[in-house]
């Protein structure tokens, strides 16, 4: 009787043993394509932020010089000052862009093997695009033209 | 393009023939203090206008080249694009100052050769620093600040 009990312990232990392999094995549950595509959006916002914070940080830093230079600089050098910004934050937007992309592009991939309906991955290529484009548009009309018009301020102060 | 650079070689040549003009009626006669002070003050307005003339064919070459940029250009180029302009028309400007400044100092120390009264010198120092500094002001507050305003124009589109 001692012995059969022993047995059957030791089966219980071995098939609680198997049974935490196999879960770690299997590894977590998988995502469903909503998951996934509110994971890669939220991952797509994330850079568009970081980008505009980067540009936001930039420009400051502009700013800050284009207000510490002397009256007597010669208007050639802000004019540099200015070019060199807007190559600055060209680089970080096309940066952002870039990583935006490149989120978009893996999650499409994994929607459409996941057989993810038509819907999920339009909204998904909307989004995409939209955070592109917001960049393009806040490089140029909010930042390469805030720094513009430093450098106008510059030229028209004596 | 081709145009503005028969634009610019026509306006150097313009003040070519001006300084030449001007050199010739300088050395060539007038004495006294009056006519040397009075060819003096036509060389540095001839000097002024030329300048002037080749800051506006700066300008009309950059709208021009502003013009045959598209709005979907990067904004880098047209940064790079106002840089280029903005170094040339310093330039210019600059040039035509020292030039002016030459052109006063010759006169004063001709009008010194001659025994002129100082009041012949002030006079014609006074009109260089008037020159000087219209030309100084036309160049940063009219040329230079209409290139700034355009790359703000041209980034807001």
């Amino acid at each position: 009787m001692e012995v059969f009990k022993a047995r059957n312990a030791a089966l219980v232990a071995v098939g609680v043993l198997l049974a935490a392999i196999a879960t770690v094995w299997a590894g977590a549950p998988a995502l469903t394509p909503g998951e996934v595509a509110a994971e890669c959006m939220a991952d797509m916002d994330e850079q568009y932020a970081l980008a505009l914070d980067r540009m936001t940080t930039e420009y400051l830093s502009f700013a800050a010089t284009m207000n510490a230079l002397p009256i007597e600089t010669p208007v050639p050098r802000a004019f540099k000052l200015f070019s060199g910004e807007c190559k600055k934050l060209d680089a970080i937007a096309r940066g952002g862009s870039s990583k935006i992309q490149k989120i978009g592009s893996k999650c499409l991939t994994k929607l459409g093997r996941l057989g993810a309906e038509q819907q999920l991955l339009d909204d998904v290529a909307t989004a995409l695009d939209g955070h592109v484009d917001d960049l393009a548009i806040e490089l140029r009309r909010t930042y390469q033209k805030e720094a513009a018009d430093r450098l106008s301020t510059f030229v028209q102060s004596n | 393009m081709g145009m503005m650079r028969l634009v610019k070689c026509g306006v150097a040549a313009l003040v070519l023939g001006v300084i030449v003009q001007q050199g010739t009626a300088i050395g060539g006669g007038p004495e006294s203090p009056d006519d040397v002070a009075a060819a003096c003050q036509l060389e540095m307005f001839a000097l002024r206008d030329a300048a002037t003339a080749a800051l506006q064919a700066e300008l009309i070459a950059f709208d021009a080249a502003m013009s045959e940029i598209s709005a979907e250009a990067v904004g880098v180029d047209v940064a790079r694009l106002g840089a280029a302009t903005s170094t040339r028309l310093d330039k210019i400007g600059l040039r035509a100052i020292a030039a002016i400044n030459k052109s006063a100092n010759r006169c004063i120390a001709k009008l010194n050769r001659i025994g002129a009264d100082v009041s012949y010198t002030n006079g014609t120092d006074a009109q260089r620093i008037s020159i000087v500094t219209i030309l100084g002001d036309s160049l940063r507050f009219s040329a230079q600040a209409a290139v700034a305003a355009e790359m703000v124009e041209f980034m807001d589109q």
